[in-house]
């Protein structure tokens, strides 16, 4: 988290220099729908034996108790472990797939009907398969993740790779760009915007299929211990488990992708 | 600058029966030749439609030809491009690039010289063009001529013995465009490779060009050629109102009207424009 620092100042810096025009605050309710939430909950947890729905402060008290014996970072390390196995080879290889879908009419046509045929199957329908074949443990949640991810990536990425400007394809290679040059210098520069966003959207498909996987077939992480919670009527377990999911993703859209695409603004603000 | 017609020294780009045509439609030339002297600057002019752009594509190697060949200093360019300058319509700069390292690109891709080497030559180009200050600026921010300008500077930083240039200065306003014609005589007088530049403007081709050629509308090829002797260097008033120019554009002109069978200059709206009329 501290090494993002000088990515955000720099992307502050940038977007100033850019003469994108000064920005006034404008009034802005965002700050209330939390809290609203929070009041909410404490409303219907007061009308409710604690068992059912126990108040945010129990399930604070449960995090503490997390944090102490250490258990609550024990599972959040396995889950993260898989994300960054599965989300990371999903998008080794949607990069592959969907550079060439971009670059060849060919294996685009040959890679549609599969992408539709996937994108249709919802992701955890594969955990059973994925257990099977490679028994309940790391690799068989990571294998539904990369799935998962994968292939709205490559479709992503491809239609991104294709809004090329034609103009800017030709006059690169006149300036003499090889074909290996013109995926380096030109696609992926020019579609930096798309990959950003292919890479959200990959990261919260990937995180999605990882906490349902977790909840069918693992002994461990935060999918896993809200599962357990139901089973054993922990209420809090499951509350805090479902508030940590929710804050692993946010902190990930605000503190990684949000700030990526700030620094891309500059130049984007011409289109 | 200027070329007697007896000038014997080989040609830098010579074209020879050319023909081509594009798949389901008609030929767009057949047995089309032209050779371009060393350091010439040779205007095409015709109408809409007549092929200047593919002969342009043909020329540098982006098309193949059905017949004959296209030599750069001997050397056929298909199916390997060229090292042939281009300047297009549209700018074309990288939008995520900065005005220098857009300057710079060609040099980063061919990968001979040192980083430094590459700034160093980069910023004498953009120099060249007179935009040294906005270097570090974004495409965006730059005005329309000064976006052509870098394109400019992007396709000379190579220096190419050909400068291909497809209406570079159709797309300015009317004063921009004078001034963007007289910079680039400069910059060519300074450099002195060729130019060969398409343009639908006949004032422009005969206020730029040693020789203007004139395409009719296809299949018809090259259908007039004229040495433009105008002093150098030209003056963007002075040279446009001398009597010299005006009978050079005159004649061409005429060649065209007779070639689209209208009376009225090139320059006038064409009679079918108005067709609608008489329905």
């Amino acid at each position: 988290m501290m090494s993002s620092t000088p990515v955000f100042s720099r992307a502050l810096s940038r977007s100033t220099n850019a003469g994108a025009g000064v920005r006034f605050p404008r009034p802005s309710w965002r700050w209330a729908s939390l809290p609203a939430l929070l009041l909410v909950w404490i409303a219907a947890a007061s009308s409710v034996p604690a068992y059912v729905l126990p108040q945010p402060w129990d399930v604070a008290a449960e995090g503490w108790r997390g944090i102490q014996d250490g258990s609550l970072f024990h599972q959040l390390a396995a889950s993260l472990l898989r994300e960054a196995g599965g989300f990371g080879a999903a998008t080794v290889v949607a990069f592959a797939l969907g550079i060439s879908g971009a670059v060849s009419r060919g294996f685009r046509e040959f890679m549609a009907p599969l992408n539709s045929l996937f994108m249709s199957i919802p992701p955890i329908a594969w955990a059973p398969l994925s257990m099977i074949f490679f028994g309940i443990g790391y690799l068989s949640i990571v294998v539904v993740i990369f799935v998962a991810a994968l292939f709205p990536m490559v479709l992503a990425l491809q239609e991104g790779l294709l809004t090329i400007q034609e103009g800017n394809l030709r006059a690169a290679r006149t300036l003499g760009a090889n074909r290996f040059q013109l995926i380096c210098y030109v696609y992926l520069p020019a579609s930096q915007p798309f990959i950003i966003a292919a890479l959200r959207i990959g990261f919260s498909q990937a995180w999605r299929a990882l906490v349902a996987a977790e909840m069918i077939g693992a002994s461990q992480g935060i999918g896993w211990m809200v599962a357990m919670g139901g089973q054993t009527g922990n209420s809090s377990e499951v509350i805090l488990g479902i508030s940590l999911i929710g804050l692993m993703a946010w902190l990930m859209e605000s503190l990684v992708f949000r700030r990526i695409e700030r620094r891309y603004e500059g130049w984007r603000a011409q289109s | 600058m200027h070329f007697h017609p007896l000038d014997t020294s080989p040609p830098v780009l010579s074209a020879e029966q050319l023909g081509f045509g594009y798949p389901g439609g008609g030929e767009v030339f057949s047995g089309l030749s032209l050779t371009v002297r060393r350091g010439e600057f040779l205007a095409l002019v015709g109408p809409s439609g007549c092929g200047k752009t593919t002969l342009l594509n043909l020329l540098s190697g982006f098309l193949k030809p059905s017949t004959g060949s296209v030599r750069v200093d001997g050397v056929e360019v298909f199916p390997e491009l060229p090292a042939l300058g281009y300047v297009f319509q549209t700018p074309n700069l990288f939008p995520w690039l900065t005005v220098l390292a857009n300057v710079r690109f060609g040099l980063r891709m061919a990968g001979t010289m040192p980083a430094s080497r590459q700034h160093q030559r980069a910023m004498e180009y953009l120099a060249l063009v007179g935009l040294a200050d906005v270097a570090d600026f974004l495409p965006h921010q730059l005005s329309g001529g000064m976006r052509q300008r870098v394109a400019l500077a992007r396709a000379l930083v190579l220096e190419p013995r050909i400068l291909l240039m497809d209406e570079p200065f159709a797309a300015l306003d009317a004063i921009s465009r004078l001034s963007m014609q007289e910079e680039l005589l400069r910059i060519w007088r300074a450099l002195g490779q060729a130019i060969i530049f398409i343009t639908h403007d006949l004032d422009e081709a005969v206020f730029l060009a040693d020789r203007v050629l004139v395409l009719g509308a296809a299949p018809q090829g090259i259908c007039g050629a004229f040495d433009i002797d105008l002093p150098r260097p030209r003056d963007a008033l002075d040279t446009r109102r001398s009597e010299r120019f005006l009978a050079y554009r005159a004649q061409i002109s005429d060649r065209i009207a007779a070639l689209t069978g209208s009376s009225r200059a090139i320059s006038s709206p064409p009679a079918r424009m108005f067709a609608h009329e008489t329905i």
